[in-house]
């Protein structure tokens, strides 16, 4: 139990991811899909229509505090086949917040059609995203404990920037976008219905303060809450990988209450951007997304611990030079007691984690533009991104979009969307980091392998088909009429 | 140029994904062999701060700690033994009175008829009648505590009549002697005739027996007669044989008290007097001395004899050998063994207390049998003697003897050595192949003037063997905290502060300690199998080896810390992974 515990603590690490970004996605206004990241984005044909799941399938997973391979590595010290788990140096390269996220999404449907300079469109979507924020010294605690170097030190854990987020959710949008001379401005207004949550909120207060002076004596105290909605009452977090997740990674619905009632946990939420363009050159784009919230009311169970306790030690040889007997036993009772342990089952509600992009795109001809974009996102901490890009059209059938990112420490994030029209069908596809998997992949032997996910910090892809009708001034309007 | 390019980039697109697929022996993280990862813990395990005053504050009914002005303590342990009390004596007197039945003939007596009804007062008529009262010489008085006096007046004389009968002797509470009114109505056809019975209780009624001898009197006066016609003629003339009778008797006595002179009676049955001296609790052996320690008794008495007592034995035991010293006593007030005499009780109802006889190392070798820490004092009694000698003398049903003992141990000593010991059960160690090195951290802040030497003992319940000289069951030891077993950690004594002239500590600092106890990854793997832990202490005071004592004060403290700090070593993979290197 303590391994599987410390193994899942570990390897959350890497298996959880941030919030899909989708950096590159947001240069690929060719696509439905980008109205997502840019609701004031113009598309160059009329009409577009989303078919269930194959029109988009994207997924993301990210882990700011170490990569693959810094945590699992060749040893030479066995056969080449074997894989080391190497926990100490993933502990090295951890920040003092490191952030997780694991998440998917597909979309159920979407059309969008353009009515004289107005842009409408209807979306509905499925979501699953998973977010885990640890700082370092709850790792710390983990991999080294809570024995100092330095005799009397006092080591404070504090459990404030713990955090577990895990939604599940349909959303069904309706989108407008309106274009002026110089200036367009587009909204997505959402309806969400949770469908699963799990929050894990530790709270102001919670944390251990250890003072090795005063022979490791601590401090400790507890507002934490574990808050479920739209899962069975007998669900045990203990037994999640057993009951809750199947082999293939994705949610046993056994586990969730009432799928398919959209009204049971409602939520809304807005996307706003607005583009200004002061010259036929320049463009200026400033989005917000998913800024809103869902009210988890079905099947909540806030499972709340509160208390708190300074221990320095039992007294047990006061216990025992008075001639009293199970000091143990009663100051266990007495600690445990310290902490009070209920389950409520008021609704609750959590604001979803708002995304901002900041887009500067310079068009150098009216097939090719540069971009420079500004990405934030707030969750227990600011974590910025920073992106380049360069999009090219080659002839009436290809798009391609190459970016550059810096994020999370990293500085080798080459993305590429590559947008082909057949017809009706527009196929699609993009990453934010795929160009250097791509080339260690095919100098790996075309195999993925280690090398090629071993300095991967995070990785997105999306890939899917539209269908498309009636170009808007094909010859020209790729992103903006230049030089008319 | 273009065109190439174009296509190319597709081409190589398309063909890149076609022939990628994942090298599934890099992912497959379920025959991944970890590093182990070796985090350090501390924890706390034992903090208590042992002030004297708070570890002694336990008074109760059976202990009185006792605080100077300056804080020096004596123990006064407390305990209080009732002989059987008097009742069971008075239940074996025996009060025989028997039915009285007294006829009374007025002779013949004129009367004239109606309206002219003579009333004579007639003479005073005096009767006694006797008791016999078991075993006592001379009885002065017997109070009940429960009992009927029933009375029953007959007449012969076919008149109306009416007398007071008075038992100058039966007396209430207050002192008044009993006496009743007796009407008696002649009715024709009923010869003789009766009044209703009269009854009386008696509790709290007193006989006194004429002048020393078993006889109580009663009288009869104020005899009246009401002449009765019968159709306008006096019929019935009292004849000479009639006469009228009062049969008086006493029914289910039961004495309150008897007072007088009494024949030597003997109190039997008498319970050991038990003092349990609980500060040697869980004390494995002991070696120990004090200054002035001393064993009060106080006898208080409500017989109205003089006790002579008789303690056949008085010892002290020691819980954990089951074995005793007899204490011996010679003093001019008490032996042990032998008689000790204790005053009578002067009031009935009242105590008497005997002055305290203290018994202390100058009469007694108190200070020997209390070397042994003992857990308990007990003596025994043979038997009480009572007599009144010339003396008048009372026993009344509550009359009882309590001897109060007070073991009173001022703590102005020397520990050569009390060793006490407890056990910790359903002990879980950690796998020693997950501990690479544990370290006990301890710590004092003492300013008690004992040293303790605690060592600890790691057990397996599976593993025991028979003590034969002991008797009993014991685990085998794996192994001990502290090498050599016979060793342990020492937290020291307080520091000296100051001395008396004769080299005694009567005054104490803190002295602060800290040390730690390595435990190698070899030793723990061999208690790592324990699930029970022993822990001994010794105390012990340096000075004892000079034959110096030491003062103990509420205000001298002891903090002990024990902290764990162990390194260990957890593979969060499977079982099958090896050990990595550190």
């Amino acid at each position: 139990m303590k391994r599987s515990l410390f193994l899942i603590i570990t390897l959350s690490g890497f298996f959880n991811a941030q919030s899909q970004n989708d950096l590159t996605l947001s240069f690929m206004e060719n696509i439905f899909q980008s109205t997502y990241i840019n609701p004031a984005a113009i598309p160059v044909y009329k009409v577009s229509i989303g078919l269930p799941i194959i029109s988009s399938v994207g997924t993301q997973f990210t882990n700011t505090g170490f990569s693959y391979g810094d945590i699992i590595q060749k040893d030479n010290r066995y056969t080449n086949d074997t894989l080391r788990g190497n926990i100490g140096n993933a502990y090295k390269k951890l920040d003092s917040q490191n952030y997780t996220y694991a998440g998917a999404e597909t979309d159920l449907f979407h059309i969008r059609v353009k009515i004289r300079r107005f842009y409408f469109s209807a979306f509905s979507q499925i979501k699953f995203k998973a977010r885990y924020s640890y700082p370092l010294n709850f790792m710390d605690l983990v991999v080294n404990g809570n024995g100092a170097e330095q005799f009397g030190q006092v080591r404070d854990f504090e459990f404030k920037n713990l955090g577990l987020d895990v939604d599940l959710y349909r959303t069904i949008g309706f989108g407008i976008t309106k274009e002026y001379k110089h200036w367009i401005f587009g909204t997505n207004i959402k309806y969400i219905g949770g469908i699963a949550n799990i929050t894990f909120d530790p709270g102001k207060t919670s944390g251990v303060k250890f003072n090795e002076q005063d022979y490791f004596a601590f401090q400790s105290q507890s507002d934490m809450v574990v808050r479920t909605s739209g899962l069975d009452e007998n669900f045990d977090f203990n037994a999640q990988s057993k009951t809750f997740q199947n082999q293939d990674g994705g949610v046993n619905q056994s586990a969730i209450k009432d799928y398919w009632n959209i009204t049971k946990n409602p939520g809304a939420a807005i996307d706003a951007a607005v583009t200004y363009r002061p010259s036929d050159k320049w463009q200026y784009t400033f989005s917000i997304v998913n800024f809103g919230f869902i009210n988890w009311k079905s099947e909540t169970y806030n499972r709340k611990i509160t208390g708190g306790k300074d221990f320095k030690g039992f007294d047990v040889f006061g216990y025992f030079l008075r001639g009293e007997s199970k000091p143990d036993a009663e100051a266990e009772k007495e600690f445990k007691n310290s902490f009070s342990y209920n389950t409520t089952n008021e609704s609750y509600r959590r604001w979803m984690v708002p995304q901002l992009y900041l887009t500067t795109k310079y068009n150098i001809t009216y097939k090719t533009h540069i971009g420079l974009m500004g990405y934030f996102e707030y969750y227990k901490k600011w974590r910025p991104a920073v992106t380049l890009s360069v999009y090219h059209k080659f002839g009436r059938v290809l798009n391609v979009v190459g970016t550059y990112s810096v994020q999370y420490g990293r500085y080798d994030n080459i993305g590429l969307g590559i947008m082909a029209k057949a017809g009706p069908c527009q196929f699609y596809f993009g990453g934010d980091n795929l160009v250097a998997p791509l080339v260690r992949m095919m100098t790996d032997g075309f195999e993925i392998g280690k090398k090629t996910v071993d300095p991967i910090k995070t990785f997105n892809v999306r890939v899917g088909m539209n269908l498309v009708f009636g170009a808007i001034n094909e010859s020209n309007k790729q992103t903006y009429e230049f030089n008319k | 140029m273009k065109y190439i390019i174009k296509k190319g980039l597709l081409l190589f697109t398309i063909t890149s994904l076609f022939f990628s697929c994942i090298r599934k022996k890099d992912f497959e993280l379920s025959k991944v062999k970890w590093d182990d990862i070796t985090p350090a813990w501390g924890l706390p395990l034992v903090n208590s701060t042992l002030t004297i005053d708070q570890a002694l504050n336990k008074n109760n009914s059976s202990l009185i700690i006792q605080r100077d002005l300056d804080g020096f303590i004596t123990f006064i342990y407390l305990d209080t033994v009732y002989s059987p009390n008097g009742s069971l004596l008075l239940d074996k007197f025996k009060l025989l009175i028997p039915t009285i039945h007294e006829g009374i003939s007025i002779g013949t007596i004129p009367l004239m008829p109606p309206p002219n009804t003579s009333i004579p007062n007639l003479p005073v008529f005096n009767g006694t009648f006797e008791f016999v009262l078991d075993s006592v010489e001379s009885i002065k008085k017997i109070t009940f505590k429960d009992g009927l006096l029933k009375i029953q007046p007959k007449s012969l004389i076919k008149h109306n009549l009416s007398f007071k009968l008075t038992i100058p002797n039966l007396k209430n509470a207050f002192g008044t002697p009993f006496s009743t009114q007796i009407e008696l109505f002649y009715k024709k056809p009923t010869i003789p005739t009766l009044s209703q019975q009269i009854q009386q209780k008696l509790n709290g009624y007193s006989i006194s027996p004429n002048g020393g001898v078993n006889t109580v009197g009663y009288i009869i006066d104020n005899l009246k007669i009401t002449t009765l016609s019968d159709a306008g003629t006096i019929s019935n003339p009292i004849a000479s044989s009639d006469s009228i009778t009062v049969d008086i008797s006493f029914e289910d006595l039961l004495l309150k008290s008897i007072e007088g002179k009494m024949a030597p009676i003997h109190l039997t049955g008498i319970p050991s007097g038990e003092t349990v001296i609980n500060a040697f609790d869980n004390a494995l052996s002991g070696n120990i001395s004090f200054e002035d320690p001393s064993i009060n008794f106080t006898f208080e008495n409500s017989f109205g004899l003089s006790p002579k007592i008789r303690i056949d034995s008085a010892r002290m035991q020691y819980a954990y050998s089951y074995k005793y010293k007899d204490l011996k006593v010679n003093s001019s007030l008490m032996e042990i063994p032998g008689l000790t005499t204790i005053n009578p009780a002067t009031t009935l109802g009242m105590f008497t207390k005997t002055p305290t006889i203290i018994i202390g190392r100058s009469t007694s070798n108190i200070v020997d049998v209390l070397q042994g820490a003992p857990n308990k004092f007990v003596y025994k009694i043979g038997s009480i003697g009572l007599s009144s000698g010339t003396n008048d003398a009372f026993i009344s049903d509550d009359s009882q003897i309590k001897i109060n003992t007070e073991v009173k141990i001022p703590l102005f000593g020397a520990v050569k050595q009390l060793v006490i010991s407890d056990t910790a059960k359903s002990v879980e160690m950690i796998n020693a192949d997950n501990v690479d090195y544990i370290e006990f951290r301890v710590g004092s802040d003492n300013s008690i003037p004992t040293s303790v030497q605690l060592q600890a003992y790691f057990c397996d319940t599976n593993l025991t063997y028979f003590d034969i000289v002991e008797k009993k069951k014991k685990y085998v030891i794996l192994d001990s905290l502290v090498s050599p077993e016979s060793a342990g950690i020492v937290v020291a004594p307080g520091d000296i502060e100051e001395l008396d002239n004769s080299g005694n500590i009567i005054k104490t600092k803190i002295n602060s300690f800290s040390t730690k106890i390595p435990v190698s990854r070899e030793k723990y793997s061999k208690i790592s199998t324990a699930n029970v832990i022993i822990i001994k202490g010794t105390m012990f005071t340096k000075e004892s080896e000079n034959n110096k004592n030491v003062k103990f004060f509420t205000w001298q403290t002891c903090t002990f810390r024990l902290a764990a700090f162990a390194k260990l070593r957890i593979n969060p993979g499977s079982p099958e992974d090896i050990i990595n290197v550190k």
